[in-house]
Order: structure tokens, then sequence, then C-alpha cells
């Protein structure tokens, strides 16, 4: 695979990010074996079983409106940028970018409460640290260019999203599959740079998909099959699945629908010749617009958004 | 959202933070954590540690351990709500008379604990404070029973979060006790846990009970001898003039320690009692045991 495939899906900022994180990945690639006298195609089978008790599937009456897509972009930079500036694990980021949208699947937001978007990525984000990082800054660290809140509130928002999420926090990802299905699949190659480029895949394809809407091992084993090749057909990918023990768990059909839309991403950031980040594109499961019927609203009373500097408005 | 006091009733007190209450004739044990009123809260937030454990335990179902089934906020607390367990599950189980009648129940209870501890394990969950303290046995129906809040993390969590003081002294294991470093800290440390509680279980008293590391450590080597680059490989580089060797220490012949046990018996307790961790058997291995033939 050229290395500008995973390159020109990013804008040059993230992917500096992950280059310079490269040692670190690698670290984390080669460290994450566990001998607990579990195989690893064993560990793998129950977290696929674990996907589906999640609630890792399409429903298409769960589907972003415009105006959250807009917002979800927005909160996402916001994200990736903080997640540079403290020095967080690449994984820290993914993982909060799931709680936001599962949060957003299970709750709705009013159009012009644009702060509770930002006040929603800033819980996301903490609470996503306070599960993987070894050391988690005060509240006051998470700072906003248009916003300030206060601890309590942000606090306030912990707990709402704790709530809605049912305190199942320890999500899976795409990132808890990564070492097996690179190393299942790379019997040949050294598996750092496929490490690496399916890494950025990952990353750029989540600013395109409702994250509630694939399994994490579906995006992995996509991810990973991209990075490798771009020119398998859905035989081929059948055929490469098949050497995964675990391969009956997985739907292939699922897998070579991502696999696509990764190859989608790729043909229009190569056409463009941009390095910008990705525009909504049409077919993006994200894009159609429908009504959030099934969520629970989510209210503040106004003067819940701050107490300094800009906030809700009151 | 259903408040507490509409969705749980009939209150009634077992101890300052434990509570009994009742929900559509069901009875549950309810957990009180005080998680706002903490000095410097407003500015952390929820603290990280109960986020962690409580999402542990939500993505646990098994039969040996004390099941989460609620989480609930008012105010400054949060609400844990657990299965509720009848009086005829005891607490601090070897303390119960009952558990020493027979033999045959000390190997079920012992299997129940390596079977909770494997399928903890496999979903990469320490559970880092195993102690007797924290199994609840019902004899009657012979099932045992783990309450884990407060102890477990999942080991792909940060390894400073790790601290070397987790754990009641009696059952930390010798590397935990040398202080070897955080990311030592991993699953042969639950199994040798476990080792001390099945050598509790046969004696009627704690196998290890030194009040601190160094007196701890010396009781572990006059059992099981001083760990040496054969036994235990890399050991003299760590710790080679570390006072907490003490001096050099020959094994002591286990089956005269404990004569009430079988070869297999011997053979499983000494290979969850190995001083190096590497070499220590792992829990999905010790529940395969010959040991239990017929558990």
């Amino acid at each position: 695979m050229d290395d500008d495939l995973s390159s020109s899906l990013l804008c040059h900022e993230n992917e500096t990010c992950l280059k310079e994180g490269g040692e670190e990945l690698e670290y984390q690639f080669a460290g994450s074996q566990h001998d607990c006298g579990v195989s690893e195609d064993e560990r793998v089978g129950i977290l696929i079983e674990r996907e589906i008790v999640l609630g890792f599937k399409r429903d298409e009456s769960m589907v972003f409106g415009d105006w959250v897509k807009r917002a979800r972009v927005e909160a996402i930079n916001w994200i990736l940028k903080t997640r540079a500036t403290l020095g967080f694990r690449f994984e820290t980021a993914y993982l909060s970018v799931t709680y936001f949208d599962r949060f957003l699947s299970r709750r709705s937001i009013d159009s012009e409460k644009s702060w509770a978007i930002r006040l929603l990525s800033i819980a996301c984000l903490s609470l996503a640290a306070k599960m993987e990082e070894c050391n988690v800054p005060g509240l006051s660290e998470f700072k906003l260019d248009d916003y300030s809140f206060e601890g309590k509130v942000i606090q306030k928002m912990e707990l709402l999203v704790l709530s809605t999420l049912e305190w199942e926090m320890g999500i899976i990802t795409p990132f808890d599959f990564l070492s097996y299905f690179i190393t299942k699949f790379c019997k040949e190659s050294p598996p750092s740079p496929i490490f690496y480029k399916t890494m950025q895949l990952i990353f750029t394809t989540m600013k395109e998909v409702n994250l509630m809407d694939h399994k994490p091992s579906v995006i992995a084993v996509a991810a990973t099959l991209v990075a490798m090749d771009q020119q398998l057909t859905r035989d081929a990918v059948e055929l490469k699945m098949s050497s995964i023990p675990q391969h009956r768990l997985l739907e292939s059909k699922d897998v070579f629908e991502y696999y696509n839309l990764i190859q989608r991403l790729y043909e229009e950031n190569t056409k463009s010749d941009t390095h910008t980040p990705i525009e909504m594109t049409e077919s993006s499961r994200v894009t159609s617009s429908a009504a959030m019927t099934k969520r629970r609203r989510l209210t503040f009373s106004d003067d819940e958004g701050s107490s300094h500097g800009k906030g809700p408005p009151g | 959202m259903l408040t507490l006091r509409e969705k749980y009733y009939d209150f009634d007190q077992i101890s300052s933070k434990v509570f009994k209450c009742r929900r559509d004739d069901q009875f549950f044990t309810m957990k009180i954590v005080s998680i706002l009123n903490e000095e410097n809260q407003a500015n952390n937030g929820v603290p990280y540690w109960i986020i962690r454990e409580i999402s542990i335990l939500k993505e646990l179902d098994h039969i040996n351990i004390v099941r989460l089934i609620d989480v609930m906020t008012d105010g400054p607390d949060l609400f844990l709500v657990f299965e509720y367990l009848d009086n005829e599950f005891q607490a601090d189980f070897l303390k119960n008379p009952k558990m020493f009648m027979y033999p045959q129940m000390k190997k079920e209870f012992l299997y129940q604990i390596l079977n909770t501890v494997a399928y903890l394990h496999a979903r990469k969950i320490l559970l880092r404070d195993l102690r007797p303290e924290n199994i609840l046995v019902n004899v009657r129906t012979q099932v045992l029973k783990i309450a884990l809040f407060g102890a477990a993390r999942t080991f792909e969590a940060p390894l400073e979060a790790y601290s070397s003081s987790v754990g009641c002294l009696s059952y930390r294991s010798p590397e935990v006790l040398f202080q070897f470093g955080c990311e030592k800290y991993s699953t042969p440390n639950d199994v040798w846990a476990v080792g001390c509680i099945f050598g509790e279980m046969l004696l009627h008293r704690p196998l290890f009970s030194g009040p601190s590391d160094v007196e701890l450590l010396d009781e572990i080597f006059t059992l099981l001898g001083t760990p040496t680059e054969e036994t235990w490989p890399g050991v003299t580089s760590i710790c080679g003039t570390c006072a907490l060797m003490g001096p050099p220490q020959q094994p002591k012949d286990l089956a005269k320690e404990f004569p009430m046990l079988n070869p297999d018996g011997l053979d499983l307790l000494s290979k969850m009692l190995c001083l190096c961790p590497n070499y220590r058997i792992s829990a999905e291995d010790a529940v395969k045991h010959p040991y239990f033939k017929g558990v």
C-alpha cells in the first residue's frame, strides 16, 4: 500500500501527531500480549461476544442530523487537538468519541445548545482519560476557545454521561483487536508500519461514521486489510478473514462494506489532492438526516452551563 | 428517570454505608459511596477509581461474583445496588467453623475461587486484593461469592495505577513485597493470593502473617526457600544486595508441612506458591489440575 494513502486521509496536524507517537504505538503493540493462561483466539472471541452486548449495530432510526454531524466534527477536532496538548494516548481520544456517539445515540441535544455539545466533549474526554491514562489532569486543563465551564458543571455532565451509558465505560475499541489481526494477517511483513497505517485509517474514518454503527472488530479488520492491500475484492477479503480462527463471529459483508468506505475516502482525498480534514460524504453512514425520536432530550437549566466567561445563553 | 426512593424502598441499615432494600418483592444490598464531597473534588470530577471499578463490575456476569445490578446518584453520593445475599452467606469464609467439616468442601470452594480468578483474567481483570474477608460462602448450597468492589483493576488500565501497597499484607506476593515496580503487578499476584488462601484453609490459620514487608518475606522464604537465579531468574540483579533477601534458607518439605494433602494437592499448592511469578501456574491451568478431578 502507498504511504500516501494514510497520509492523504489526514490533515497535516493529525499526521504529525501520529508520527510523533510512532514509537509509543510500536511499544504498545509489542507489549500488548498478556499471559493469563487464555489464548489470544479465546480472548478475541470473548471480546467479539461482548461487542454484541454493548450494542454496536446499525440502527436506521438513530441517524445524526446535519447540525449534530457538524458539531460532532468540531468536537472530534477539539478532542484530537486536546489529546496532543495533554499528551494522551490515541486510544483515549478514540474512546472519548465512542462515548460521545453512544451518548448521542441515547439522548438528543437541541441545536441551539451548542454549549452542551462542547460540555459533552469535555466530559467524554475527561472520562476516557480516567479510564485510560496514568496521569489525569484536573478539569481546568480541558480548555475550549469559546466557552468556559466550572469544574462542578463538568462533573455534573460526567455523571450524566456515566448514567446515560449505564456506567459501561470499558467499551471495546478497534485497538483491542489490532495486535491480534495484524499478527494474523501479516505473517511475512513486520507489523509496526502496518500498525501505524491502520491507526491512521481508523482515526480518519472516525470523523465519518457514528462509531456505534460498526463493531470495533469490523473496523479493526477492515482498516488492517486496507493498510495491507487496497485492491481486495469481496472474495479476497473473505479469504483473508478465513485465516482468523474467530472469523465465523465476524460478518464478512460488514467488513467489506467498511473496507470500501475507507477506500472511497482515500479516492476522494487523492482526487481533491488535499490534506485538509475530510468533508462529510454523501454515502457516509451519518449523512442522511432523520429525527432522533428514540432518544431522551438533554436539558440543562440555563445557569448550569457556566458561571464565568462565556457560557450558555442566559 | 426514577429517583432512588421511587425505585427502591424498605431500607434496612446493615452497617454505616450498607443497606438492605427492596424492589418488586426482590431484595438488594445497597452500598453508599461518597464521590462529590472529597477535597478538591470539584476540580477533578468523578474519581477515576470509582469509574474503573464500576465499569469493570458492570461487565461481569459470573455465579461466583457478587453482581452489581444498578448504579444511582443522589446528591453527593453514589448508590451501588448489588444482588442480595441472604444470611446463609457468611463473610470472611475461613472464620466459618463449618468450613472445615468436610475436606471435599475445601476443594470445592478452592475450585470456585480459581474458576472465578480465571474468568477475570480472561477478561484482563486483576483482583489485586483477594483475601478471605472478601469471600462469602453458603455452606448449605456450597456456593461461594467474591465481593469485588474496591479491589479489581483491568490490566489494560495505566500501569502506574497499580500501587504496590494494594492488598492485605498476608496475601501479597513476593514480587509485590520486593516492590519490583508497578508494572510487575499482574495475574500471578492473584494466583499467589489464592495459594495463600489454600494454605490457610488447610492450616486453619494464615499461611504468612508477618506484620511488615521484611518479616513477611522472611516467613515466605522460611517455608519456600530463598530465591536464587535458578528458581527466580533475574532476582539477584534486582535485589542481590537487598536486605529483604535475608540469609539464604532452604525450602521446607511441603509434604511435612501439609500432611493432610495428597500428592496432587501438594503439586498444585507448590505451583501456586512458586516464588518466580513467571513460573507460577496460571489460574486457567490451575482449574484443570488433577487435584480437582471429580469436582
